[in-house]
Protein backbone atom coordinates (compact mmCIF):
# COMPACT_ATOMS: atom_id res chain seq x y z
CA UNK A 1 0.00 0.00 0.00
CA UNK A 2 2.96 2.24 0.94
CA UNK A 3 3.51 2.50 -2.77
CA UNK A 4 0.73 3.59 -3.63
CA UNK A 5 1.63 7.27 -3.24
CA UNK A 6 4.98 7.22 -4.13
CA UNK A 7 4.82 11.13 -5.70
CA UNK A 8 8.56 10.43 -7.42
CA UNK A 9 7.57 7.52 -9.37
CA UNK A 10 4.30 9.01 -9.96
CA UNK A 11 6.18 12.25 -11.36
CA UNK A 12 8.81 9.74 -13.40
CA UNK A 13 5.98 7.72 -15.20
CA UNK A 14 4.39 11.14 -16.30
CA UNK A 15 7.50 11.65 -17.49
CA UNK A 16 7.78 9.01 -19.57
CA UNK A 17 4.32 9.20 -21.21
CA UNK A 18 5.47 13.03 -22.08
CA UNK A 19 8.62 11.86 -23.45
CA UNK A 20 6.97 8.94 -25.34
CA UNK A 21 4.17 11.68 -26.71
CA UNK A 22 7.00 14.04 -27.75
CA UNK A 23 8.77 11.24 -29.38
CA UNK A 24 5.53 9.98 -31.25
CA UNK A 25 4.74 13.88 -32.31
CA UNK A 26 7.81 14.58 -33.56
CA UNK A 27 8.08 11.20 -35.41
CA UNK A 28 4.60 11.96 -36.99
CA UNK A 29 5.76 14.93 -38.46
CA UNK A 30 9.00 13.02 -40.44
CA UNK A 31 7.33 12.12 -43.92
CA UNK A 32 7.51 8.44 -44.51
CA UNK A 33 8.53 7.28 -47.86
CA UNK A 34 6.43 4.03 -47.87
CA UNK A 35 2.99 4.50 -47.63
CA UNK A 36 1.33 1.12 -45.93
CA UNK A 37 -0.56 1.44 -43.19
CA UNK A 38 1.27 0.15 -39.72
CA UNK A 39 4.58 0.50 -41.30
CA UNK A 40 6.97 3.37 -39.38
CA UNK A 41 9.47 3.73 -37.17
CA UNK A 42 7.49 3.48 -33.86
CA UNK A 43 9.81 5.55 -31.52
CA UNK A 44 7.67 5.76 -28.92
CA UNK A 45 7.98 2.34 -27.80
CA UNK A 46 11.41 2.73 -26.84
CA UNK A 47 10.48 4.45 -23.40
CA UNK A 48 7.41 1.51 -23.14
CA UNK A 49 10.64 -1.13 -23.34
CA UNK A 50 12.66 0.88 -21.49
CA UNK A 51 10.04 0.67 -18.56
CA UNK A 52 9.36 -3.01 -19.17
CA UNK A 53 12.82 -3.50 -18.81
CA UNK A 54 13.25 -1.51 -14.99
CA UNK A 55 13.15 -3.75 -12.59
CA UNK A 56 12.62 -3.07 -8.56
CA UNK A 57 9.62 -1.09 -8.58
CA UNK A 58 8.21 -1.22 -11.74
CA UNK A 59 5.51 -3.15 -12.21
CA UNK A 60 3.30 -4.09 -15.80
CA UNK A 61 0.62 -2.08 -13.81
CA UNK A 62 2.93 0.83 -14.47
CA UNK A 63 3.82 0.08 -18.05
CA UNK A 64 -0.16 0.22 -18.79
CA UNK A 65 -0.81 3.58 -17.58
CA UNK A 66 2.49 5.03 -18.66
CA UNK A 67 1.25 3.34 -22.37
CA UNK A 68 -2.44 4.61 -21.88
CA UNK A 69 -2.07 8.03 -20.83
CA UNK A 70 0.29 8.45 -24.14
CA UNK A 71 -2.29 7.03 -26.86
CA UNK A 72 -5.14 8.65 -25.11
CA UNK A 73 -2.85 12.10 -25.02
CA UNK A 74 -1.89 11.19 -28.57
CA UNK A 75 -5.61 10.55 -30.02
CA UNK A 76 -6.57 13.67 -28.89
CA UNK A 77 -3.68 15.53 -29.86
CA UNK A 78 -3.34 14.77 -33.31
CA UNK A 79 -7.69 14.66 -33.22
CA UNK A 80 -7.63 11.46 -34.99
CA UNK A 81 -9.81 9.70 -32.45
CA UNK A 82 -11.05 7.40 -35.26
CA UNK A 83 -6.72 5.63 -35.06
CA UNK A 84 -7.48 5.02 -31.30
CA UNK A 85 -8.97 1.73 -31.90
CA UNK A 86 -5.78 0.87 -33.78
CA UNK A 87 -3.23 2.11 -31.27
CA UNK A 88 -5.02 0.69 -28.35
CA UNK A 89 -5.76 -3.06 -29.76
CA UNK A 90 -2.24 -2.99 -31.53
CA UNK A 91 -0.17 -1.52 -27.97
CA UNK A 92 -2.54 -3.93 -26.04
CA UNK A 93 -0.97 -6.84 -27.91
CA UNK A 94 2.24 -5.53 -28.37
CA UNK A 95 2.38 -5.33 -24.01
CA UNK A 96 1.06 -8.54 -23.50
CA UNK A 97 3.40 -10.19 -25.87
CA UNK A 98 6.20 -8.69 -24.31
CA UNK A 99 5.40 -9.40 -20.63
CA UNK A 100 4.74 -13.09 -21.30
CA UNK A 101 8.18 -13.15 -23.69
CA UNK A 102 9.73 -11.61 -21.17
CA UNK A 103 8.80 -13.50 -18.33
CA UNK A 104 9.62 -16.81 -20.13
CA UNK A 105 12.28 -16.25 -21.58
CA UNK A 106 15.02 -15.74 -18.80
CA UNK A 107 17.34 -12.54 -19.41
CA UNK A 108 16.06 -12.58 -23.21
CA UNK A 109 17.91 -9.41 -24.84
CA UNK A 110 15.97 -6.10 -25.47
CA UNK A 111 15.73 -6.33 -28.85
CA UNK A 112 14.70 -9.93 -28.97
CA UNK A 113 11.58 -8.50 -26.60
CA UNK A 114 10.51 -5.60 -28.70
CA UNK A 115 10.82 -7.50 -32.05
CA UNK A 116 7.99 -10.22 -30.50
CA UNK A 117 6.05 -6.53 -29.55
CA UNK A 118 6.40 -5.11 -32.75
CA UNK A 119 4.84 -8.17 -34.77
CA UNK A 120 2.14 -8.48 -32.03
CA UNK A 121 1.34 -4.58 -32.43
CA UNK A 122 1.43 -4.91 -36.30
CA UNK A 123 -0.55 -7.88 -36.01
CA UNK A 124 -3.14 -6.95 -33.62
CA UNK A 125 -3.84 -3.35 -35.95
CA UNK A 126 -3.97 -5.40 -38.90
CA UNK A 127 -6.82 -7.83 -37.31
CA UNK A 128 -8.92 -4.41 -36.01
CA UNK A 129 -8.36 -3.51 -39.75
CA UNK A 130 -9.59 -6.69 -40.71
CA UNK A 131 -12.52 -6.30 -38.33
CA UNK A 132 -13.47 -2.67 -39.19
CA UNK A 133 -13.48 -3.15 -43.33
CA UNK A 134 -15.25 -6.86 -42.73
CA UNK A 135 -12.20 -8.14 -45.36
CA UNK A 136 -9.97 -10.48 -45.33
CA UNK A 137 -8.02 -9.27 -48.09
CA UNK A 138 -6.31 -6.74 -46.23
CA UNK A 139 -4.04 -9.95 -44.79
CA UNK A 140 -1.83 -9.17 -48.08
CA UNK A 141 -0.50 -6.67 -46.24
CA UNK A 142 0.72 -9.53 -43.61
CA UNK A 143 3.96 -9.92 -44.80
CA UNK A 144 5.43 -6.57 -44.92
CA UNK A 145 3.76 -5.64 -41.52
CA UNK A 146 5.96 -8.39 -40.02
CA UNK A 147 9.05 -7.08 -41.84
CA UNK A 148 8.59 -3.83 -40.69
CA UNK A 149 8.07 -4.83 -37.60
CA UNK A 150 11.31 -6.54 -36.83
CA UNK A 151 13.04 -3.76 -38.45
CA UNK A 152 11.34 -1.15 -36.07
CA UNK A 153 11.59 -3.41 -33.18
CA UNK A 154 15.19 -3.97 -33.55
CA UNK A 155 15.65 -0.69 -33.71
CA UNK A 156 13.99 0.63 -30.47
CA UNK A 157 15.37 -2.39 -28.98
CA UNK A 158 19.49 -1.86 -29.65
CA UNK A 159 18.35 1.90 -28.17
CA UNK A 160 17.24 0.51 -24.55
CA UNK A 161 19.74 -1.75 -24.86
CA UNK A 162 22.27 0.53 -25.03
CA UNK A 163 20.84 3.02 -22.37
CA UNK A 164 20.74 -0.02 -19.99
CA UNK A 165 24.21 -0.54 -20.80
CA UNK A 166 25.08 3.27 -20.97
CA UNK A 167 23.35 4.60 -17.82
CA UNK A 168 23.72 1.29 -15.02
CA UNK A 169 23.69 3.77 -12.30
CA UNK A 170 20.55 6.19 -13.35
CA UNK A 171 18.96 2.87 -13.93
CA UNK A 172 19.32 1.62 -10.38
CA UNK A 173 18.06 4.76 -9.48
CA UNK A 174 15.15 4.58 -11.09
CA UNK A 175 14.51 1.25 -10.28
CA UNK A 176 14.24 2.08 -6.42
CA UNK A 177 13.39 5.57 -6.46
CA UNK B 1 28.54 -10.44 -20.82
CA UNK B 2 29.62 -12.37 -23.98
CA UNK B 3 27.86 -10.36 -26.56
CA UNK B 4 27.96 -13.87 -28.84
CA UNK B 5 26.93 -16.49 -26.91
CA UNK B 6 24.60 -19.29 -28.26
CA UNK B 7 21.09 -17.97 -27.29
CA UNK B 8 21.70 -14.75 -29.15
CA UNK B 9 22.82 -16.51 -32.23
CA UNK B 10 19.93 -18.75 -32.25
CA UNK B 11 17.82 -15.65 -31.86
CA UNK B 12 19.18 -13.35 -34.29
CA UNK B 13 18.93 -16.70 -36.84
CA UNK B 14 15.11 -16.92 -36.00
CA UNK B 15 14.60 -13.50 -36.46
CA UNK B 16 16.44 -12.60 -39.92
CA UNK B 17 14.98 -16.38 -41.10
CA UNK B 18 11.65 -14.77 -40.22
CA UNK B 19 12.42 -11.67 -42.01
CA UNK B 20 13.56 -13.25 -45.17
CA UNK B 21 10.39 -15.54 -45.26
CA UNK B 22 8.40 -12.57 -44.87
CA UNK B 23 9.96 -10.10 -47.34
CA UNK B 24 9.56 -13.22 -50.14
CA UNK B 25 6.13 -13.75 -49.26
CA UNK B 26 5.87 -10.06 -49.46
CA UNK B 27 7.67 -10.01 -53.09
CA UNK B 28 5.13 -13.29 -53.84
CA UNK B 29 1.90 -11.61 -52.68
CA UNK B 30 2.23 -8.28 -54.69
CA UNK B 31 3.25 -10.12 -57.98
CA UNK B 32 0.24 -12.92 -57.86
CA UNK B 33 -1.84 -11.83 -60.63
CA UNK B 34 -5.55 -12.87 -60.79
CA UNK B 35 -7.00 -13.64 -64.44
CA UNK B 36 -10.09 -11.33 -66.02
CA UNK B 37 -9.68 -8.83 -62.52
CA UNK B 38 -12.84 -7.01 -61.65
CA UNK B 39 -12.30 -4.05 -58.92
CA UNK B 40 -15.18 -4.20 -56.08
CA UNK B 41 -15.74 -1.27 -54.15
CA UNK B 42 -16.51 -1.54 -50.80
CA UNK B 43 -17.43 1.38 -48.33
CA UNK B 44 -18.64 0.79 -44.57
CA UNK B 45 -18.06 -2.95 -45.92
CA UNK B 46 -21.01 -2.99 -47.89
CA UNK B 47 -20.42 -3.41 -51.88
CA UNK B 48 -20.61 -0.48 -53.96
CA UNK B 49 -19.46 -0.96 -57.49
CA UNK B 50 -17.79 -3.78 -58.92
CA UNK B 51 -15.46 -2.67 -62.53
CA UNK B 52 -14.69 -5.10 -64.92
CA UNK B 53 -10.87 -3.61 -65.46
CA UNK B 54 -10.22 -6.49 -68.35
CA UNK B 55 -12.70 -5.30 -70.45
CA UNK B 56 -12.84 -1.48 -69.28
CA UNK B 57 -11.64 0.96 -72.15
CA UNK B 58 -12.88 4.23 -71.31
CA UNK B 59 -11.62 6.41 -68.14
CA UNK B 60 -14.05 7.93 -66.02
CA UNK B 61 -14.55 9.26 -61.97
CA UNK B 62 -16.77 7.96 -59.16
CA UNK B 63 -17.00 9.32 -56.07
CA UNK B 64 -17.96 7.61 -53.17
CA UNK B 65 -18.91 8.58 -49.82
CA UNK B 66 -20.55 11.61 -48.22
CA UNK B 67 -19.20 14.55 -46.32
CA UNK B 68 -20.29 12.75 -43.14
CA UNK B 69 -18.53 9.32 -44.01
CA UNK B 70 -15.96 10.90 -45.98
CA UNK B 71 -15.15 11.16 -49.79
CA UNK B 72 -12.76 9.39 -51.76
CA UNK B 73 -12.88 10.28 -55.72
CA UNK B 74 -11.39 7.27 -57.49
CA UNK B 75 -10.47 6.77 -61.03
CA UNK B 76 -10.46 4.27 -63.44
CA UNK B 77 -8.03 4.37 -66.46
CA UNK B 78 -6.07 2.36 -68.67
CA UNK B 79 -7.69 -0.75 -67.08
CA UNK B 80 -6.44 0.07 -63.48
CA UNK B 81 -8.00 1.66 -60.20
CA UNK B 82 -7.05 3.89 -57.51
CA UNK B 83 -7.49 6.84 -55.58
CA UNK B 84 -6.74 10.11 -56.72
CA UNK B 85 -7.80 12.10 -54.07
CA UNK B 86 -9.20 11.54 -50.30
CA UNK B 87 -10.77 14.05 -47.44
CA UNK B 88 -9.19 11.44 -45.01
CA UNK B 89 -6.36 12.88 -43.01
CA UNK B 90 -3.14 10.45 -44.09
CA UNK B 91 -3.53 10.13 -47.68
CA UNK B 92 -2.50 6.79 -47.40
CA UNK B 93 -5.03 5.42 -50.11
CA UNK B 94 -3.69 8.07 -52.63
CA UNK B 95 0.00 7.34 -52.16
CA UNK B 96 -0.80 3.32 -52.58
CA UNK B 97 -1.43 4.64 -56.36
CA UNK B 98 -3.08 2.45 -58.96
CA UNK B 99 -3.51 -1.15 -59.06
CA UNK B 100 -4.76 -3.69 -61.94
CA UNK B 101 -4.35 -7.43 -61.45
CA UNK B 102 -2.45 -7.88 -57.91
CA UNK B 103 -4.09 -9.27 -55.23
CA UNK B 104 -2.72 -6.18 -52.78
CA UNK B 105 -6.14 -4.18 -51.93
CA UNK B 106 -6.31 -0.07 -51.73
CA UNK B 107 -7.33 0.45 -48.58
CA UNK B 108 -8.69 3.95 -47.03
CA UNK B 109 -9.07 3.44 -43.18
CA UNK B 110 -10.63 6.61 -42.18
CA UNK B 111 -13.25 6.39 -44.35
CA UNK B 112 -13.71 2.40 -44.10
CA UNK B 113 -13.22 2.38 -48.00
CA UNK B 114 -11.87 -0.50 -49.78
CA UNK B 115 -11.08 -1.18 -53.12
CA UNK B 116 -10.40 -5.30 -53.89
CA UNK B 117 -9.45 -6.76 -57.13
CA UNK B 118 -10.79 -10.35 -57.65
CA UNK B 119 -10.91 -12.43 -60.17
CA UNK B 120 -13.47 -12.73 -62.80
CA UNK B 121 -14.98 -16.03 -61.93
CA UNK B 122 -15.52 -15.28 -58.62
CA UNK B 123 -17.75 -12.23 -59.18
CA UNK B 124 -20.05 -13.90 -61.79
CA UNK B 125 -20.46 -16.98 -58.89
CA UNK B 126 -21.70 -13.60 -56.45
CA UNK B 127 -23.81 -12.63 -59.56
CA UNK B 128 -24.99 -15.87 -60.12
CA UNK B 129 -26.20 -16.86 -56.39
CA UNK B 130 -27.89 -12.93 -56.51
CA UNK B 131 -30.10 -14.08 -59.43
CA UNK B 132 -31.21 -17.04 -58.12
Amino acid sequence: MKNRFNIKKLLISTLFSVIALVIFVIEAQIPFPVSIYGLKPGLANIVILFVLFLGGKWKARDLFLIFLVRVLLAAFITGQTMSLIYSLTGGIAALLTMIAVKAGFKNAPAPFVSVTGAIAHNTGQLAAAAFVLQSTSVFAYFPVLIAGGIISGLLTGFVVWGLFRTYPKFISYINYI
Amino acid sequence: MKLLNKRNIVYTCVIFALFAGCVAAWFFIRNSEVEEAFAVIYKNSEQVQSVDLSSETSEYQISVGSAETGINIILIKDGAIGVISADCPDQICVHTGFIKNRIVPVVCLPNKLEIRIVSGDKVHGVFDAVAR
